[in-house]
């Protein structure tokens, strides 16, 4: 018998993560022959309630496995999330946003006042309720437990298959614990192009004065690049279209602040933290869940 | 009190909404609205980011077509800092933004919207849907599925991400398109022309052109469109002018995008995350069903409502007989999925197009850019509709504010008038069952809405007001900013 399927999004999401099982491609036929789909808003017109004037409570089918997109950012995200959590007998958090909060989860470096200031709040007993926001925007671990974790925005459609295939037949499934840089292109000198001409401390630059050589590596030419403290899988899919990692995949453990390996790895190169632009936002653009990124006033 | 209907969450659409309906004793509808429930602040925390990251930040926007968000803000970019990007650059973006197109239109169709319009009638939700097609109509399906998969490819191969591109950097592209690259894509290209042809002679023959003989005689929601068209007033997706059309008339206002702000206001609803712009020049916003005020639509219906012609083969004999069944400027809001399918050939033909020219190898594809403080306007037809990306930097050329005006956010009035007409409708003499809220649900997917795309923090720079309503829907409060 085929397995039961949910797949649910968060509010703090772009459909992304939904686009890319899409991006099978015809494989995608293949893989719904081993799925049921019970539940999937995006996909079908299962919803939240049996009655369109019946209860609050958000009822999910029962299900083998259930997979979530989307940090939570509403009232309504948390009860969707632990629905969710309670039907399904395996949670996969899919995506950056379930995982580590995402881009989103940039939100999360601007006081509640501020990014509140101009949105609606409905008065108590209006007749058209909207869900509360959150106070910030959290990973779905910090709230219910997740069983797969998969990572990347989106995850790569390669690592999707083989996560769901693992979970399908009941095996484990890890991700490798290891950097972009292992999969990058990019020749590593071990010294900057600064170094490379006599000059003692390297320089930051930003992305846009000029156009990167196209085969050493990145940092070694002076640009702020992720891929040095972000966990392999991608396939180094910006560095090869010579744009600089923004560390999607996240760190090589979910849950860490990937700040301090970046760190480590511009120092090699006598970076230090003064050079880097934007530096509030620059190591967290996709891990301000799990407190690594908090208001700053 | 009287009984209330939720249906919730709205499903085969982008994002987070549930249409909420308000029932009287009798049962008869006396309000209808569609909220939106999420919002994720994009323009307060993209304040303090370097200008240059901006493009690779708002692609999370919306994952169903990041390349509009990629595009527009990197033509805010461009603006901004005052750089002319090289011929080959646009070439590219705009081959990568048509192939862009293709997929989301198809996507939209075949997996959103087509098991609506395919299904039969009153058909189990549990059938009503992609799977439940493929069963039915293996061999369509298949083919759709793949050729969306092959437009999605083509934006691989041209940027190395399809979803959430960074390939498209303030002052062009970041790298050059191989000849090698060009003669794998002219292929996947051809497809596309291909079986974009055929879908939308299939749905003609099977749905649109069946379903108008039934549709013509009903009162549409008559609104303005604004879409954009180029210099010669053909349709185009990549730049151009705007054009905002009063509703129901022939007139139109045509404008440079950057003077947005003189044309298009914005009003906030106490009960939606979503902002509702309307006209400017009508001078207030009303969802009266009976007599609605300032109310505009934008996505493909109004694009093709707008342009005088599309400027490739087979879109323009698609578009002429599309005028020649349904009139030069038709409101009917099922109109959308006819028009999408023949942007979709347009988008095809035009990929085609611009790999058939070699020079789009030409390794020149990117300026250098130095920072500086001013506002840029970046402005594409987005697969929804007509997205505004408008940006201000200090002197470091860092954001110091950004507002964004996003396709479905200038159709979140006629969304919510129409759910009301159709909630009259189809729920009198007490209806609640499953097809008839179905049905209400297919308005809304008819817009192909992206409810992440539309919510926003408010006062992103536009001046705004918001309206605090009673329960007979009076206005008891305003509040500016």
């Amino acid at each position: 018998m085929p397995a039961t399927v949910v797949i649910e999004s968060l509010s703090a999401h772009c459909a992304g993560c939904e686009v890319a099982i899409l991006d099978q491609g015809e494989e995608l036929l293949n893989i719904l022959e081993k799925i049921t789909i019970v539940h999937a808003p995006i996909l079908m017109d299962h919803k939240y309630r049996e009655q369109a004037d019946g209860g609050a409570d958000i009822a999910i089918p029962r299900a083998d496995v259930g997979i979530i997109s989307g940090g939570i950012r509403t009232e309504e995200d948390l009860a969707a999330a632990k629905a969710v959590r309670e039907s399904c007998g395996i949670i996969i958090a899919n995506g950056s946003c379930a995982c580590m909060g995402g881009i989103p989860s940039l939100a999360n470096l601007v006081p509640p006042n501020v990014l509140q200031a101009g949105v609606p709040k409905p008065e108590e007993g209006s007749e058209f309720e909207l869900p509360a926001l959150t106070g910030r925007v959290a990973a779905l671990n910090e709230i219910v437990t997740v069983d797969v974790f998969l990572p990347g925005c989106p995850p790569p459609t390669h690592l999707f298959a083989a996560a769901l295939n693992a979970v399908l037949e009941g095996k484990p499934f890890e991700l490798p614990e290891d950097t972009v840089c292992n999969e990058c292109p990019k020749v590593k000198e071990k010294r900057t192009v600064f170094a490379d001409q006599g000059q003692q401390f390297p320089e930051m630059l930003r992305p846009l004065e000029q156009p990167p050589l196209e085969k050493r590596c990145l940092i070694e030419q002076g640009y702020f690049c992720m891929g040095a403290a972000t966990r392999s899988g991608c396939g180094a899919r910006c560095t090869q279209a010579d744009v600089p990692c923004r560390g999607c995949m996240g760190p090589k453990r979910v849950g860490e602040n990937p700040r301090a390996e970046m760190l480590g790895a511009l120092s090699v190169y006598n970076f230090a933290l003064r050079d880097v632009h934007d530096r509030r936002a620059s190591f967290n653009w996709f891990t301000g869940g799990h407190s690594n990124l908090r208001p700053v006033r | 009190m009287g009984k209330r209907l939720v249906i919730d969450p709205v499903t085969r659409v982008e994002g987070h909404a549930r249409v909420t309906v308000l029932l009287e004793d009798s049962g008869k509808v006396r309000d209808a609205r569609v909220q939106v429930i999420e919002l994720r602040g994009f323009e307060k925390f993209c304040v303090g980011r370097p200008v240059e990251e901006m493009p690779r930040i708002v692609t999370r926007i919306c994952g169903i077509c990041p390349w509009a968000h990629h595009m527009a803000s990197a033509k805010a970019a461009d603006a901004l800092f005052d750089v002319q990007i090289p011929e080959a650059a646009r070439k590219i973006r705009e081959a990568a933004y048509s192939a862009h197109l293709v997929h989301s239109h198809l996507l939209h169709f075949f997996f959103l919207a087509a098991p609506d319009l395919l299904s039969e009638p009153g058909a189990d939700y549990q059938v009503r849907n992609i799977m439940g097609l493929a069963a039915k109509n293996p061999d369509l399906v298949r083919k759709a599925v793949r050729t969306r998969h092959i437009a999605q490819e083509m934006t691989r191969i041209i940027a190395a991400n399809a979803i959430h591109p960074d390939a498209v950097v303030p002052g062009g592209f970041s790298r050059a398109l191989t000849e090698e690259q060009r003669q794998q894509l002219l292929p996947m290209a051809r497809e596309c022309v291909e079986f974009t042809r055929f879908a939308l002679d299939y749905a003609k023959k099977s749905v649109f052109k069946p379903r108008w003989v039934e549709l013509k005689e009903e009162i549409p929601l008559t609104t303005g469109f604004l879409g954009m068209v180029d210099r010669d007033g053909g349709l185009n997706f990549y730049d151009g002018m705007l054009r905002l059309q009063s509703s129901g008339g022939g007139e139109y206002a045509e404008f440079e995008p950057k003077d947005y702000r003189d044309f298009i206001d914005e009003e906030a609803m106490e009960w939606s995350y979503v902002k509702f712009p309307y006209a400017r020049s009508e001078g207030r916003l009303s969802l009266d069903p009976e007599n609605p005020v300032g109310v505009y639509r934008t996505n493909a219906l109004a694009r093709l409502n707008v342009c005088e012609h599309i400027p490739t083969p087979f879109a323009q004999q698609e578009l002429l007989e599309f005028r020649e069944t349904v009139g030069r400027r038709p409101q009917n809001t099922f109109l959308h999925h006819w028009a999408r399918l023949i942007e979709a050939v347009y988008n095809a033909e035009h990929a085609l197009e611009l790999l058939s020219d070699p020079t789009i190898t030409d390794t020149n594809v990117r300026e250098k850019v130095t920072p500086r403080a001013g506002r840029g306007v970046g402005v594409v037809e987005a697969p929804r509709g007509t997205l505004i990306h408008d940006y201000e930097a200090d002197d470091k050329g860092f954001i110091t504010a950004v507002n964004l005006i996003v396709g479905t956010t200038h159709n979140s009035a006629a969304i919510n008038i129409d759910v009301l007409r159709a909630a009259r409708q189809l729920l009198e003499g007490g209806r609640s069952d499953e097809e008839a809220l179905n049905r209400i649900e297919a308005v809304i997917r008819s817009y192909d809405p992206c409810f992440s795309c539309a919510t926003h923090n408010l006062g992103g720079g536009l001046p705004l007001r918001m309206n605090i309503c009673d329960s007979r829907g009076e206005v008891i409060r305003t509040i500016h900013n």
